[in-house]
């Protein structure tokens, strides 16, 4: 069962929204209800040995930061990091296995791993922080780690903040239901309407790349689009499920192809990923090798090392094969450059012109993201950069595809999105969404899957 | 403060709920909008309401329905592709004195066959002879049209459970089909074309020909599409469809009938290019081996018509790469019914 059946949106979400809503009322029931709906969720969703998995490594954690409270101040630091080392090693073990390096072993990645671990993580880094409190129950943690909108592709979450929610009296005003009956609309008409039909338009341009030659400028730009709406419309989904049970999500996009520049981009996109990955990797590596290396060029320096290597790290989150890692450090070199950029006096770019670079930059690097072998990358980059002349196919028979993605560029540049989430409720924004609801139903029989479900 | 009458801006701004309410209305009267308006229109015509006639061409439900009303049953059955449309049963009936049924369907893969074959079992009315056409392609790709055939489908599983019955209601919730209705009743009101062909009472397509000076045309059409080499790609039969077709012949042993297989032609433009390009030459040997292995075991005979000089045919004898003319099935005809000819009247 995913977020695109009738059997969740019909059957298994008004029922998970019913429970969790009659049981706000009462303290005990509150957090069992919860973790039932998660339960159920991820045993349809991935099975049975999957769910026991995602269960386990939450005992360990749930007991590895209890062992944390009670141990003498000078062993923390050490628990502490055999707990995060554990839960990263389950991770590290099956990202490799699916990548195909550790032989038979793991080669199927349960459903959100790469998620529900780092969830778990930043539990027990931000606990032994002392930036959150531990988890007053095995039964609490657990429905923070298998909480349903969330498990399959975040967006990541901090425990406190769903602590804060899920022990609090969670408002469940007709606002809230409003926010989230809006958020599902739009990002089922995101995934339905746009990300699914706009990868079958391309899909044949990347089997036959070998042929493409300026029209890859056409492909990889609808690949970009299709891996926005696809994933910014799961995660309004998402959103959508967790405002129906009362909880607030943080935003995970924010226009991210309006970006000014490569940093900014980063601000917009996959924002949860990006945020833990400043606060748990970046900025502990930075102060560490401030202290350790100061020989590193200062502090200039230090950012720029360790900008590349988060980014790697981030590439290789998404899986362990070239090309995630060449993506990685990709954008950690362009980090790492526009950082040094931004420190020379006197040098700017008017908006409109870097804006366009920026989204250069970023269609340049999904190409990584879409291209299996180095030898496709590059044959796509050539055909982008001219080498193999206009491509084999007509503008007449691109012309579906040239007109959806020009409707997009403007699309994603105008506040559509918030006007139909946030503006005022007039009767015809009610019929526009209404329209797009219908629209999306009636397309979810051609449906593919979230495209960020393999990581 | 209590008392305070609301400001004009929260009078003018509805509530929440109330949004949401008028929300859901409007949801709910579009979606009735158009599961209605499938349902009436029906354009697949897979929901009985044949109000219209449906949009699309559908071979194996109008087949089927044709042969259940052809009195007496037929003796002589021809299964085939859209390549035997032309195979003619008034050309049969001539030769055999037998009354025959054309019972090629689009697109026919081997499992066509058999489930043609099982309905006409399951109906008790299973013919004396099958004349079956066996294109390399089909023995060699598990392949065929997807066609929505309820009527098959209830002749092969009549107790198909209610889930599986409301299954083909599914389509009125799709956006495929409501399109198609819109389509289909803008065609309706600007005038719809003329079907390409349709069906006689046994089954014998009727329809415009292809002129002689699209022909060429045709063949690099043909060619450059669906009937491009690459068709034949693999030189080994397809187990399932070896499996599926060595079911058809069971049941001819079963009903004590006849079974004559052969290979159809290929424009020889196309052949010459198969035999080079592609590994049709494999594929051919292995699917002849195949039927003389079968010939030991069943009441089988088979002719490899492939290539043009084994009936007499010439290159003018087709209507693109893959389908021959009626002339050349009389020819082909005519050697496979050498000698099956009867005495007395028809059946």
């Amino acid at each position: 069962m995913v977020f695109l059946s009738y059997s969740y949106l019909f059957l298994f979400l008004p029922g998970a929204v019913l429970l969790c809503r009659a049981s706000v009322t009462r303290a005990a029931l509150r957090t069992p209800a919860l973790l039932l709906t998660g339960i159920v969720y991820y045993s349809l969703a991935a099975g049975l040995p999957q769910l026991a998995l995602l269960l386990a490594m939450t005992f360990v954690t749930f007991k590895g930061v209890g062992e944390l409270m009670t141990s003498p101040v000078a062993s923390r630091q050490r628990l502490g990091l055999m707990v995060v080392v554990a839960d990263l090693a389950v991770l590290a073990a099956f990202k490799l296995g699916e990548a195909g390096i550790l032989g038979p072993v793991g080669r199927v990645l349960p459903l959100g791993i790469s998620f529900y671990t780092f969830n778990l993580v930043s539990y027990g880094l931000d606990v032994r922080r002392r930036q959150t409190a531990p988890a007053p129950s095995f039964l609490s943690l657990a429905a923070f780690s298998t909480f349903f909108p969330t498990v399959a592709a975040g967006p990541l979450l901090r425990y406190g903040h769903f602590r804060e929610q899920e022990s609090g009296a969670r408002r469940l005003d007709a606002e809230l239901l409003e926010l989230g009956a809006l958020s599902l609309i739009v990002g089922l008409a995101k995934k339905t309407l746009v990300a699914d039909p706009l990868g079958a338009a391309i899909e044949p341009l990347f089997a036959d790349y070998e042929r493409l030659g300026l029209d890859a400028w056409l492909a990889v730009t609808g690949y970009a689009y299709q891996l926005y709406f696809d994933f910014s419309g799961y995660t309004d989904m998402a959103i959508g499920a967790a405002a129906l049970l009362g909880f607030r999500l943080p935003p995970n996009f924010n226009a991210p192809y309006t970006a000014v520049h490569i940093t900014d981009f980063w601000q917009r996109w996959h924002m949860t990923m990006s945020q833990w990955f400043r606060d748990y990797l970046f900025l502990p590596l930075s102060r560490a090798l401030l202290r350790r290396r100061p020989s590193l060029d200062g502090a200039d320096g230090v950012r720029a090392v360790c900008l590349v290597f988060t980014m790697v790290v981030i590439g290789l989150w998404h899986g362990a094969t070239w090309s995630f890692l060449a993506w990685g450090l990709f954008h950690g070199l362009l980090l790492a450059g526009h950082a040094r950029l931004r420190l020379a006096r006197g040098f700017s770019i008017p908006v409109g012109v870097s804006r366009a670079l920026t989204f250069v930059a970023v269609l340049v690097g999904w190409v990584l993201l879409r291209s299996p072998s180095p030898g496709m990358a590059a044959r796509i980059w050539g055909a982008m950069a001219g080498l193999h002349g206009w491509g084999a196919s007509s503008l007449h028979s691109r012309g579906p595809l040239l007109a959806a993605v020009i409707v997009l560029l403007v699309a994603t540049n105008a506040p559509l999105e918030r006007y139909l989430l946030h503006a005022g409720r007039s009767a015809f924004r009610s019929w526009a969404l209404a329209v797009l609801l219908v629209l999306a139903l009636l397309s979810m029989g051609a449906r593919r899957p979230f495209l960020y479900f393999q990581f | 403060m209590l008392n305070e009458p609301p400001t004009p801006a929260a009078r003018e701004r509805p509530p929440a709920a109330s949004f949401l309410r008028g929300l859901a209305a409007r949801s709910l009267l579009l979606l009735v909008a158009a599961i209605s308006l499938n349902l009436l229109v029906d354009p697949f015509g897979v929901h009985g309401g044949r109000l219209f006639e449906p949009i699309v061409l559908r071979t194996r439900a109008p087949k089927l329905r044709l042969y259940e009303q052809a009195r007496p049953a037929p003796a002589i059955v021809i299964l085939g592709s859209s390549r035997s449309f032309s195979m003619e049963p008034q050309y049969v009936a001539a030769r055999t004195s037998r009354r025959a049924f054309n019972a090629a369907v689009a697109g026919a893969g081997v499992r066509d066959y058999l489930d043609f074959a099982r309905c006409m079992a399951a109906r008790n009315s299973f013919p004396s002879m099958l004349i079956v056409a066996m294109g390399v392609e089909q023995a060699t790709l598990d392949a065929r049209a997807h066609e929505r055939d309820d009527a098959m489908t209830d002749c092969l599983d009549p107790q198909k459970a209610f889930w599986e019955r409301a299954q083909a209601y599914r389509g009125l919730v799709t956006l495929e089909e409501t399109w198609a209705s819109l389509r289909l009743l803008g065609l309706e009101l600007t005038g719809r074309p003329a079907p390409a062909y349709s069906f006689g009472p046994d089954g014998m397509t009727r329809g415009p020909g292809t002129s002689r000076l699209r022909v060429e045309q045709a063949v690099d059409d043909s060619l450059a599409a669906a009937w491009a080499p690459s068709l034949f790609d693999r030189d080994r039969l397809d187990p399932r469809s070896v499996g599926q077709f060595r079911q058809v012949l069971e049941l001819c042993r079963e009903h004590g009938a006849k079974a004559i297989v052969y290979l159809p032609p290929y424009h020889p433009r196309a052949l010459a290019r198969y035999l080079k390009e592609s590994h049709f030459a494999s594929g051919r040997a292995r699917l002849l081996e195949q039927l003389g292995s079968w010939a030991k075991e069943y009441p089988l005979r088979s002719y490899d018509f492939t290539e043009v000089n084994r009936f007499g045919g010439r290159d003018d004898m087709f209507e693109d790469a893959s389908h021959p003319t009626e002339e050349a099935n009389r020819r082909m005809l005519d050697i496979m019914l050498a000698g099956e000819t009867q005495g007395h009247g028809l059946p």
